[in-house]
């Protein structure tokens, strides 16, 4: 199929609308061009394709680049959400021992700021009631039993002072009154004085009322150490009479107060 | 989220250029994920999505350019619904694929009928304009595409006047006419974007 450059105007013009279909083909035909259908059909899909190609190069090229920046992202590790179902089973557990944690944190924040010698003390201060079941060596001492009894720890102090032979029993009741009446300087060396001559004496008499109240005049007078050791050495008997009393919890408030 | 009316305006401008890469590049970051995630619910695997993401870009820029797009509905809409065409006529052809396999158990058939333009147009595309040499390439380009005037192609182009250039650009198109009479599936090839249409 022959063309020339006037038949590529015509065809031109055609493209741009410039003449109608008809006088095109009018033309063509007037040129010698055998099928002028044919050849606007042809021309047409030159056309497109020259077009369609540059389309094509340009949107490939974009699309080409922003999968490879694409991939490169979602290439990146990313967590596997396989457990998800099972996550959700347990998140109400995890839910519920969060908020435990949260409230045992909070409480052991509480504790801890609020434990401090003088409210252990009263916590593990313990009212010593007086064995009646024991004998009594002498009218003084019976009536220094008597005040105890009665809580007069002003008379029972008076009247140990007075005594020049004592034993366990009146050094305790006194050492006691000096702890009720705040006057602890004067209580410990009597504690000491009971725990001294049963370790000499291999006695028995008050000495699990002696380490403890001891201890607790140790504490009161923020003795912290030795007010710690003392209690370690009554958790640490099971047979204590005070064991009881001083539980791991006790231990460990110690252990902050000392600190 | 629709695109502002000035928006779609200078992008419909910017695709009206020859140079077409930043709008769609623009196209590919508003809309590639939401519409890739549309195909694949239905039923495109990610791959295939993204190889009918890029003929729905194709095909949209052709009808911008060409005018039948007329603004009855918004880009985004526009270009979901071509996708979603090609997707519909890409499993048609799957179809059609596997009934002629089931009924003549032949392999051989399974490579005649693949999916348009990205594996075998752009290549056919490329094979017959390679045919007709890089200058003539350029000068088609420059004159069909670019619109660029002869006298603007003359500066360019080492040619003694336009008369000359004109010759020459007839003979590149009557070159490239003969190149796809030779090769008529490129009528077909390049026929069937009206059946794409939204």
């Amino acid at each position: 199929m022959h063309t020339n450059d006037h038949t590529e105007r015509l065809l031109d013009d055609l493209m741009r609308n410039d003449i109608s279909r008809e006088d095109a083909i009018k033309k063509l035909s007037e040129e010698g061009i055998a099928d002028p259908e044919a050849l606007i059909l042809s021309h047409e899909t030159a056309i497109k394709l020259i077009q369609r190609r540059q389309v094509a190069r340009q949107v490939q090229s974009v699309h080409q680049s922003y999968l490879q920046e694409n991939t490169k992202l979602s290439s990146e590790p990313v967590r596997k959400p396989a457990k998800l179902v099972s996550m959700n089973l347990v998140q109400p557990f995890i839910r519920a021992a969060a908020v435990l944690i949260v409230i045992a944190a909070s409480w052991l924040s509480y504790e801890y700021i609020n434990t401090n010698r003088m409210n252990m003390y009263s916590e593990l201060y313990q009212p010593y009631h007086v064995n009646t079941e024991r004998s009594v060596a002498g009218p003084i001492e019976h009536r220094m039993v008597e005040d105890f009894r009665n809580q007069q720890y002003q008379a029972v102090a008076s009247t140990f002072e007075k005594l020049t032979e004592t034993s366990n029993r009146e050094k305790f009741l006194a050492a006691y009154a000096y702890l009720k009446l705040q006057r602890d300087k004067e209580a410990q060396p009597l504690f000491e004085d009971i725990l001294s001559f049963n370790e000499k004496t291999g006695s028995k008499l008050y000495q699990d009322e002696a380490e403890y109240y001891l201890a607790l005049t140790l504490l009161h007078t923020g003795q912290h150490t030795a007010a710690l050791q003392m209690f370690r050495k009554i958790r640490q008997q099971p047979s204590h009479t005070y064991h009881d009393q001083v539980d791991q919890w006790v231990i460990t408030r110690l252990q902050w107060i000392k600190k | 989220m629709n695109m502002r009316a000035d928006v779609q305006d200078d992008l419909l401008k910017a695709l009206q250029m020859s140079d077409i890469n930043k709008p769609v590049r623009y196209i590919y970051d508003q809309w590639f994920k939401e519409i890739n995630a549309l195909l694949i619910m239905k039923g495109a695997s990610p791959d295939d999505a993204a190889d009918i993401f890029q003929e729905a870009v194709i095909v949209l820029v052709d009808k911008v350019k060409s005018g039948e797009y007329r603004g009855d509905s918004s880009l985004k809409t526009f270009l979901a619904g071509i996708a979603k065409n090609l997707w519909m006529f890409e499993l048609r052809t799957r179809q059609r694929r596997e009934k002629r396999e089931q009924a003549y158990q032949s392999m051989e058939d399974v490579q005649t009928e693949t999916r348009h333009f990205e594996k075998d147009t752009f290549g056919l595309l490329n094979d017959i304009m390679s045919q007709i040499g890089e200058t003539c390439q350029k000068i088609l380009t420059g004159f069909y595409y670019q619109k660029k005037s002869m006298r603007e192609l003359l500066q360019e182009f080492d040619y003694e006047n336009e008369q000359v250039l004109r010759n020459k650009k007839a003979k590149c198109m009557k070159s490239l006419r003969d190149q796809i009479e030779k090769n008529p599936s490129v009528l077909h090839e390049l026929k069937p974007l009206t059946i794409y249409a939204h």
